[in-house]
C-alpha cells in the first residue's frame, strides 16, 4: 500500500507551508522533543569539537607565526560559517533524525498510519509536518545557541592551555549580520534535510522487525551525505555571491 | 533544571562505565585469542565494501568544505602557496579523521548495532547459548574489531579523496593551481602526521565498535528501541569521538 | 438493535493494485445487509488488500456501492487492522479518544463502560505495550466499536491468540453485532469456530475471488474444503 506513503509524504513536505493545516500544539511538542532531545548531545558535541579546533590553531599559530592574536576572530567566524552549524546538523540527525524515522517506520509496520487516515488525521499534515518545522526552527535555535558553546570551549581552552584571558579572545567584532544569515540559513536547510531523509526512510520502509530496525541507520547514511553536499552548495552560492 | 541535570549525569555515568567494563572484557577475549579469525576477515570485508561509496562521496564532501576554508585564508592572507600544505594538514589531521568517524557512526556503527538487535530479536543470543556457543568470539568480538581495523583502512582512502577534492574543487572555483597544490602537500606536510591520523581513526573506530556493540547487548529489542537504540548509539559515540578528538589533540599539542 | 441503517455492499468489476503491482480483482459480489461473511484464503491472496480498499485507505477501480445507505459517501466503515494500528507512545485512552473524536464528541463515560463490558476496565491509562495480546485485541476491538461503524471490517485479529481468547473475542463481536447490526467482514486463516455463524463465506486466490456464497454450497472437492478446515 505504497499509495498512502505516498500521499503523506507529498503531505508532509506541502503542509509545512501551510500553518491552518498544521497542529499547534503538536508543534510545541516536536520543538520541545528537538529541543531536549538534542541539546545535551549537541552542547557536548560542539564544546568537545570547538576546543580541539581552537587548541590545534593555537599550537600551529604559535608554533609557526609565534603569534595567537589573530585566532580570536578567525575561530569565532568558524562558529557561525562553517563548522558550527555542520558538527549541530550531524548531532541532530543521530539524535533525532534517527529517531523520528523509527518512529515512522513503527508506524508504518503496526498499520497506526493506516488507523490515523481512517479516523481523519491527515497524518502528512498533523503527525510530520509538525516535525519538520521544528527540526528547522530547533537547528537554528540550536544552532546558534552552539555558537556560544563553541566560543566557551575556545575560551575555555586558550586560558586554560595558553593564559590567554577570555576578553581578550573574545573578538564579537567578527561578526557580521551576513554570517548570522548564513549560519541562519545552513542550519535552516540542515533541519530541513534531516527532515526529508528521516521522512523519506521512515514513511518507505520494507516489510518487517529488521526493515523497521535499520530505517533509521538509513536515515542517518543519507543524512550524513545530504548535510555535506548541503553545505557545499550553501558555500559555494555564498562564495558566488561575493560574501 | 536540576533534576534534568542529574538524570544526565547518571545517564552519562552508566552509559560511560559499563562499556570500561565491556572494553576490557573485549581485550581480554582478543588477548586470548577468542575471536573468530573468519568472521573478523568476513565483517571487514563486508563492512569496508559496505561504507566505500559512502565515504567516497562524503570526503568529496568534506573536500569540498576544506577548499573552501582554505581558500577564503589563501585570500585573506595572499598565501595560494600553502594551499595544499593548509588542505593536507586539515585532510590528514582534523577535518577528515572527525568527520569520517562521524560517517562511520552513522553508517557502520548504526548498521551494526541494528543488525546486532535482529539477531538477538530473532532469538540468536539464546539459540547460541543454548548450543554452548561463545557469542562475543563468533559474533560481537569479530564485528567490534572489524570495524575498528576497517576505519584504520579507509583512513589513506578517505584522505586521498578528501584531499583530490579539496584541490581540485580549489582549482575550479579559486583559480587555484593543482600543481602547485600538490606540491606543497609534498614538500610541508611531515609524513608523521599520517601516523597522528591513522593513531585517531583507529580509537575513533574502535570507539564505534564498543558503543555498537554495548547498545546492542543492553538495549530492549522491540522495533521502537532498535530504532532509538541505533539513533543513541551513533549520537554517544559522536559525542565521544569528539571529546577523544580533543584529549588525543591536547596530548599531541602540549 | 440501534437506529442506524443497516448497510450492504455491492462491488461490480472492482479492482485493486497493492504493492509489488499485486492485481486483487476484478471482482464481483454482493454482501447482504447484516449479515456476517468470512474472508478466507491463503497467505497473498489479497484479503487485506481488499479490505483497506473497502474502507477508502486504498484507492480502487469500479464500482463499490452501499445498498440502504442515505448517502454512498456518508457510510461509516471500521477496520480492526491485523497489526493493531495503536500509536504505541499514547495511552490506550488517547488513542480510544482519537478515534471516537474523529466521528463525533469524546465521551469518557461511554469509553469506560464500554472498557468494563469487554473486560479490560484496567487498560484505560496503559500503554500498548503494556498490554497483553488478548487485551491489545480487546482494546482495538473497542476503538473500532466507539466509531459506531455501520460495516466493520476485521483483519486476522485473532492471529496469535489462544483458542479461548480467539473463542471469547469472536462471542463478543458476535454480541456487539446483535446489538448495534453492523455488517460484518472476518478476514481469518482459522474459521473453524465461526462456522456456524458465517452467513457467507467469500474465498480469495491469487487476487480473484474463488468462491462467494454459504458455507454449505460450498464445492465438495478437497481443494475447496480445506479452506474450511481448522
Amino acid at each position: 500500500m505504497s499509495s498512502l506513503a505516498q500521499k503523506v509524504w507529498r503531505t508532509a513536505l506541502r503542509a509545512q507551508l501551510n500553518p491552518k493545516l498544521l497542529g499547534e500544539k503538536s508543534f510545541w511538542q516536536r520543538l520541545s522533543q528537538v529541543g531536549n532531545g538534542a541539546f545535551w548531545i549537541v552542547a557536548g558535541v560542539t564544546f568537545f569539537a570547538g576546543a580541539a579546533f581552537c587548541q590545534q590553531a593555537a599550537f600551529q599559530a604559535q608554533a609557526l607565526l609565534g603569534d595567537q592574536s589573530f585566532i580570536g576572530p578567525e575561530y569565532i567566524v568558524l562558529a557561525f560559517k562553517s563548522f558550527g552549524p555542520l558538527v549541530v546538523a550531524l548531532a541532530l540527525m543521530s539524535k533525532v533524525g534517527s529517531a523520528f524515522a523509527a518512529e515512522l517506520a513503527l508506524m508504518r509496520q503496526n498499520q497506526s498510519l493506516d488507523a490515523l487516515v481512517l479516523y481523519k488525521q491527515n497524518p502528512g499534515a498533523r503527525w510530520c509536518a509538525p516535525m519538520g518545522l521544528a527540526l528547522t526552527f530547533g537547528a537554528v535555535g540550536l544552532g546558534l545557541l552552539s555558537t556560544v558553546v563553541w566560543e566557551l570551549a575556545g575560551m575555555v581552552v586558550m586560558y586554560g592551555f595558553h593564559g590567554i584571558m577570555p576578553q581578550s579572545f573574545f573578538r564579537p567584532d567578527a561578526i557580521s549580520r551576513e554570517l548570522v544569515l548564513l549560519c541562519c540559513i545552513k542550519n535552516a536547510a540542515f533541519g530541513q534535510s534531516i527532515y526529508w531523509v528521516s521522512l523519506r526512510s521512515g514513511l518507505f520502509v520494507g516489510h518487517g522487525t529488521t526493515a523497521t530496525g535499520f530505517s533509521p541507520t538509513q536515515a542517518m547514511v543519507r543524512g550524513v551525505l545530504l548535510i555535506l553536499f548541503v553545505n557545499l552548495f550553501i558555500d559555494f552560492v555564498w562564495l558566488r555571491l561575493g560574501f | 533544571m536540576n533534576t534534568i541535570f542529574h538524570n544526565k549525569l547518571v545517564a552519562i555515568g552508566k552509559h560511560t562505565l559499563n562499556p570500561v567494563g565491556f572494553v576490557a572484557y573485549a581485550l581480554l577475549c582478543l588477548l586470548r585469542g577468542q575471536v573468530d579469525l573468519r568472521e573478523f576477515i568476513r565483517h571487514l570485508y563486508r563492512f569496508i565494501y559496505g561504507v566505500f561509496p559512502i565515504v567516497l562521496m562524503a570526503c568529496i564532501g568534506v573536500g569540498g568544505v576544506v577548499a573552501l576554508q582554505g581558500l577564503e585564508y589563501v585570500a585573506r592572507y595572499n598565501a595560494s602557496e600553502v594551499f595544499g600544505w593548509a588542505a593536507g594538514l586539515s585532510a590528514f589531521r582534523d577535518v577528515a579523521p572527525l568527520l569520517l568517524s562521524f560517517v562511520l557512526a552513522n553508517a557502520v556503527g548504526a548498521r551494526n548495532t541494528a543488525e546486532l538487535l535482529a539477531w538477538r530479536a530473532q532469538a540468536g543470543e539464546v539459540s547460541f547459548k543454548a548450543l554452548g556457543i561463545h557469542t562475543f568470539r563468533i559474533i560481537e568480538g569479530p564485528r567490534l574489531f572489524a570495524l575498528t581495523v576497517a576505519a584504520l583502512l579507509l583512513y589513506p582512502i578517505a584522505v586521498v579523496a578528501t584531499l583530490v577534492s579539496a584541490i581540485v574543487f580549489a582549482g575550479m572555483v579559486g583559480d587555484q593551481n593543482v600543481y602547485a597544490s600538490f606540491y606543497s602537500i609534498y614538500h610541508y606536510v611531515p609524513l608523521a602526521i599520517l601516523g597522528a591520523g591513522l593513531l585517531r581513526l583507529g580509537c575513533f573506530g574502535f570507539l564505534i565498535g564498543v558503543f555498537s556493540v554495548y547498545f546492542a547487548r543492553t538495549q530492549r529489542f522491540d522495533p521502537l528501541s532498535v530504532g532509538k537504540g541505533v539513533g543513541r548509539a551513533a549520537a554517544i559515540s559522536t559525542l565521544l569521538i569528539c571529546i577523544l578528538n580533543f584529549v588525543l589533540t591536547a596530548l599531541e599539542t602540549l | 438493535m440501534t437506529g442506524i441503517p443497516t448497510i450492504g455492499l455491492h462491488l461490480q468489476q472492482f479492482e485493486v493494485r497493492g504493492r509489488s503491482d499485486f492485481q486483487l480483482g476484478p471482482l464481483t459480489a454482493e454482501i447482504v445487509p447484516g449479515s456476517f461473511v468470512g474472508v478466507l484464503g491463503a497467505a497473498q491472496s489479497g484479503k487485506s488488500l481488499l479490505l483497506a480498499s473497502l474502507c477508502g485507505l486504498v484507492a480502487h477501480k469500479g464500482k463499490k456501492e452501499f445498498s440502504n445507505a442515505q448517502s454512498q459517501d456518508g457510510v461509516n466503515i471500521q477496520l480492526i487492522f491485523q497489526e493493531g494500528g495503536l500509536l504505541e507512545e499514547q495511552t490506550v485512552q488517547a488513542n480510544l479518544s482519537l478515534a471516537q473524536g474523529a466521528f463525533g464528541a469524546v465521551d469518557l463515560q461511554i469509553q469506560n463502560a464500554l472498557l468494563s463490558r469487554l473486560g479490560i476496565e484496567q487498560a484505560n491509562s496503559l500503554l500498548p505495550r503494556e498490554l497483553s495480546g488478548g487485551m491489545r485485541k480487546r482494546v482495538l476491538l473497542a476503538r473500532a466499536l466507539l466509531c459506531e461503524p455501520q460495516i466493520l471490517l476485521i483483519d486476522n485479529v485473532a492471529a496469535g491468540l489462544d483458542p479461548n481468547n480467539a473463542q471469547k473475542l469472536l462471542e463478543l463481536v458476535l454480541e456487539f453485532k446483535r446489538e448495534q447490526g453492523f455488517t460484518l467482514l472476518w478476514v481469518t486463516h482459522e474459521p473453524g469456530p465461526m462456522l456456524s455463524h458465517l452467513d457467507q463465506v467469500m474465498i480469495l486466490q491469487e487476487g480473484q475471488l474463488l468462491f462467494m456464497g454459504h458455507q454449505d454450497t460450498l464445492p465438495e472437492t478437497e481443494h475447496f474444503q480445506s479452506y474450511l478446515q481448522v
